[in-house]
C-alpha cells in the first residue's frame, strides 16, 4: 500500500474503481519528435534533428510539463476536473502534499541520474558506463543499510547514504591516483571503482546477515530496491540543492567533456587539463548519483540508457546531449515512477521497472546502432 | 615568424632515456621529416615536443623562450597534434571535431562559440572539406578523415604542426594529396606559414618535401639536414637494415626528383 493510500482521507476508493481510474500510462510515453524534424532540409548523412538541438530540447521540455501534468492526474484517489476547480480539501491535499513532492523528485533524480551517467560516459569514452561505475551507489547503498541497521531514523539513513556514495567514490579515485602513476589513468580509475564498489556490496551483505531479519532486514531490502513512497519536503530541498550544484558543474565543464572524448592524450594536446577536469566531472556526477541513491535508494538503468537514448536524438555534442539527457531522464523516471504506482495494488519498487523497461529498450538502441554502421 | 629551437634535449620514460642531446631548429615555412626505424624514439620526441611528457634534460624554446613553464592552453595555441589514427568514442559530427580545434583559446569554464564556428567552418572551407561539416566522422574514409584532424589542427590557430606519419593508411593518391596539403600549408597557403615535424616510414616523401630531414637510428643517434646530403644509400642502410637502391627522374616541370626504394634479398 502507498503511502498516498494511507493519507488520502477522503472515502477510500474501491478497489475495483481505483484499478479502472488508473490510465493507461503508456499513452504518455514519448511520441517520436520526427514531425518535428521534417522541415530541417537533410544533410548528407546527419540526422536532421540534430541540426536543430533549439527544437528538440523544446520538443524534450514540453514532454516534461506533459509527463508532471500527467503524474499529477495518476494515482488512486481519482482527482476530477469539478474537484480541482472547486479546490476541495481533500483534493488539494492529495495534489500539493502527496503527488507534488513526489513528481518533483522523480523528476530531479530522473535529471540527476541522466545527467551523471552522460558526463561519465564522456569521460571515460565508453557508451557504456553508468553513473555507479566508480561505487557511487554501492556505498550509498552500504551507508543506507548502516543506518537501517543502526536506527538512525529515515534523516540519518540518508545523510549515511550520501557521504558513504561520495566516500566509495573518493576511495576509489584516491586509490587509482596512488596506484596508477605509470599506468593509464582511466584504466585504473575504472578498476579502482570496480574494487570499491565489490567491497561495499559485501559490506552490505555483512550488514543483511547481522540485521534482525523480522524488521531490519525487510526494510534494509526494500530500500535498496529503491522507490519514491517516502519522499520527504526537506528531501527535496536536498535534491535540488545537490542538483544545481553538480548540474551547472556539468554544464560549464560541458565542452572540455566533449574534448575528452577523443582520449586522454589528444585532450591534452588540445589544451584540456585533462586530470583536473576528470576529477572535476567525477566530483559533481558523484554528488548528483549519491544524492539521488540517498532519497530514492538504487535506482538502475535511468544513467545508462536515457544518455544512449539521447544520443540518438541530439548526436554526441554535450553542450546539447547534457540538457537534452537530463530533460530525457527526468520524463523517463516520471512514466516509470507513474508505472510503479498504477499497475499493481501494492507500489512496485522502482528498480524493478527501471529494469524490466530499460534492458529490452537498452537491446533495442544497440542493434539500432548496430545497423547503422557505428 | 615562429622560430622553434631544441637544445640539447634529452627524452624517455622513467627510467629509459630514448634519445639524448638533440639540437633541432624550424622555423615558420619548413618542412621537417623524421625518419627511423620502428621503436626508434619518434613518438617520444613528439610527445616530449608537445608537453605530453616532462623533458629528461634540455630546452625546447619558441622564439627563445623556454616552454617548460608553459600551461596546456599555451602549448595547444602554439603546436597542433596531428596524431596517427583516431576513434572518437561517439559519432561527432565534422564541424563539431574541428571545433575541438578551439579548445585552447576559450575559456577553462566556457565553450565554443560563433567566433570559433565562423573559424572553424573558414578552416574547412580553405581544405575545400566543407561540404563535410555536417557529416558523421566515424562515417568518413580515411583520406576524408585526415583532412578533418588537418582541420582540427589548424583551427588551433598554431604556429606549428607536429603530424604522425600523415599519409599512414592512405592509398596512393591520397598520400599525395595530404603531402602536397602540407606543403602549402607550411608556405602559408592557411595563411600565416607554419612550421611542419612530420613523421613518415617512406624516405621518398623527405625527397618530395623538399629541404630538411632528421633520422633517428636504433642506437639513439639523432642526424640531421639536407635531404640530398643525409639520406645517402649508406644512411638508410644502416637506419633501416635493409639494401637500398637509389634513381633520379625528371618531373615535368623539369625539376630533379630523388628517388628511393629497398632492394628485396633472397632469403637463406
Amino acid at each position: 500500500m502507498t503511502r498516498e493510500d494511507q493519507r488520502a482521507v477522503a472515502p477510500p476508493a474501491p478497489p475495483a474503481l481505483a484499478a479502472a481510474d488508473a490510465p493507461p500510462v503508456v499513452a504518455d510515453a514519448p511520441p517520436s519528435p520526427a514531425p518535428a524534424a521534417e522541415a530541417a532540409t537533410p544533410a548528407h548523412g546527419a540526422s536532421p534533428v540534430r541540426r536543430r538541438p533549439a527544437l528538440v530540447i523544446t520538443v524534450l521540455a514540453l514532454l516534461l510539463v506533459a509527463a508532471c501534468a500527467a503524474s499529477l492526474a495518476l494515482g488512486r484517489y481519482a482527482i476530477s476536473l469539478e474537484s480541482l476547480l472547486a479546490l476541495d480539501e481533500t483534493t488539494t491535499n492529495v495534489l500539493f502534499f502527496m503527488r507534488l513532492p513526489r513528481i518533483a523528485a522523480a523528476a530531479l533524480i530522473g535529471a540527476a541520474l541522466a545527467g551523471a551517467g552522460c558526463a561519465y560516459q564522456g569521460i571515460f569514452r565508453n557508451p557504456m558506463v553508468s553513473p555507479d561505475l566508480l561505487g557511487a551507489s554501492a556505498g550509498a547503498g552500504f551507508g543506507a543499510a548502516a543506518g537501517i541497521l543502526f536506527s538512525l531514523g529515515s534523516a540519518g539513513v540518508e545523510l549515511c547514504a550520501f557521504v558513504m556514495g561520495l566516500l566509495a567514490v573518493g576511495i576509489s579515485y584516491f586509490l587509482s591516483v596512488s596506484i596508477g602513476r605509470s599506468m593509464r589513468g582511466v584504466l585504473v580509475l575504472v578498476l579502482s571503482g570496480m574494487v570499491i564498489g565489490n567491497l561495499f556490496q559485501a559490506f552490505t551483505s555483512a550488514v543483511k546477515f547481522v540485521a534482525d531479519p523480522n524488521s531490519q532486514l525487510p526494510e534494509i531490502t526494500f530500500w535498496l530496491m529503491g522507490g519514491l513512497s517516502a519522499v520527504r519536503d526537506s528531501d527535496l530541498a536536498w535534491l535540488l540543492a545537490a542538483l544545481l550544484l553538480g548540474g551547472v558543474g556539468l554544464f560549464v565543464l560541458r565542452w572540455r567533456i566533449n574534448v575528452m572524448a577523443n582520449g586522454e592524450e589528444e585532450a591534452r594536446a588540445l589544451g584540456v587539463e585533462v586530470k583536473r577536469v576528470r576529477l572535476a566531472v567525477v566530483a559533481c556526477a558523484t554528488l548528483l548519483t549519491s544524492a539521488s541513491v540517498a532519497v530514492a535508494g538504487m535506482v538502475g538503468w535511468v544513467g545508462l540508457i536515457v544518455p544512449h537514448l539521447a544520443r540518438f536524438l541530439v548526436g554526441a555534442d554535450q553542450r546539447v546531449l547534457l540538457p537534452a539527457s537530463m530533460l530525457l531522464g527526468s520524463t523517463f523516471l516520471l512514466v516509470v515512477d507513474g508505472l510503479c504506482r498504477s499497475v499493481y495494488t501494492t507500489e512496485i519498487p522502482l528498480s524493478i521497472l527501471t529494469s524490466i523497461i530499460g534492458a529490452p529498450l537498452f537491446i533495442y538502441l544497440i542493434a539500432r546502432s548496430r545497423k547503422g554502421g557505428q | 615568424m615562429a622560430q622553434l629551437s631544441i637544445e640539447n634535449l634529452s627524452c624517455g620514460w622513467a627510467a629509459r632515456t630514448v634519445l639524448r642531446g638533440v639540437y633541432l631548429s624550424l622555423s615558420a615555412g619548413e618542412t621537417l621529416c623524421l625518419l627511423g626505424p620502428n621503436g626508434s624514439g619518434k613518438t617520444t620526441l613528439f610527445k616530449t615536443i608537445l608537453g605530453l611528457m616532462p623533458p629528461q634534460a634540455g630546452r625546447i624554446c619558441v622564439d627563445g623562450a623556454d616552454t617548460a613553464a608553459w600551461g596546456r592552453r599555451q602549448r595547444a595555441r602554439t603546436f597542433a597534434y596531428i596524431p596517427q589514427e583516431h576513434s572518437p568514442a561517439f559519432p561527432f559530427t565534422v564541424l563539431e571535431l574541428v571545433l575541438m580545434g578551439r579548445t585552447p583559446h576559450v575559456g577553462t569554464l566556457a565553450s565554443v562559440g560563433r567566433t570559433d564556428e565562423t573559424i572553424a567552418r573558414e578552416v574547412l572551407a580553405s581544405l575545400g572539406i566543407e561540404a563535410l561539416a555536417e557529416r558523421d566522422y566515424t562515417q568518413l574514409s580515411g583520406g576524408e578523415r585526415q583532412m578533418v584532424l588537418i582541420a582540427r589542427a589548424l583551427a588551433q590557430q598554431p604556429a606549428f604542426l607536429v603530424m604522425d606519419e600523415p599519409t599512414a593508411s592512405l592509398d596512393f593518391g591520397n598520400q599525395a594529396r595530404v603531402l602536397s596539403r602540407i606543403r602549402t600549408l607550411a608556405r602559408g597557403g592557411a595563411g600565416e606559414p607554419l612550421g611542419v615535424i612530420m613523421t613518415t616510414h617512406d624516405p621518398n616523401q623527405a625527397f618530395l618535401l623538399g629541404k630538411r630531414v632528421a633520422c633517428i637510428g636504433r642506437d639513439g643517434s639523432f642526424t640531421q639536414g639536407d635531404v640530398r646530403e643525409v639520406l645517402t644509400p649508406e644512411l638508410l642502410r644502416s637506419l633501416y637494415g635493409v639494401e637500398v637502391g637509389f634513381a633520379e627522374l625528371t618531373a615535368p616541370d623539369g625539376c630533379r626528383v630523388s628517388l628511393c626504394t629497398p632492394l628485396l634479398e633472397e632469403e637463406t
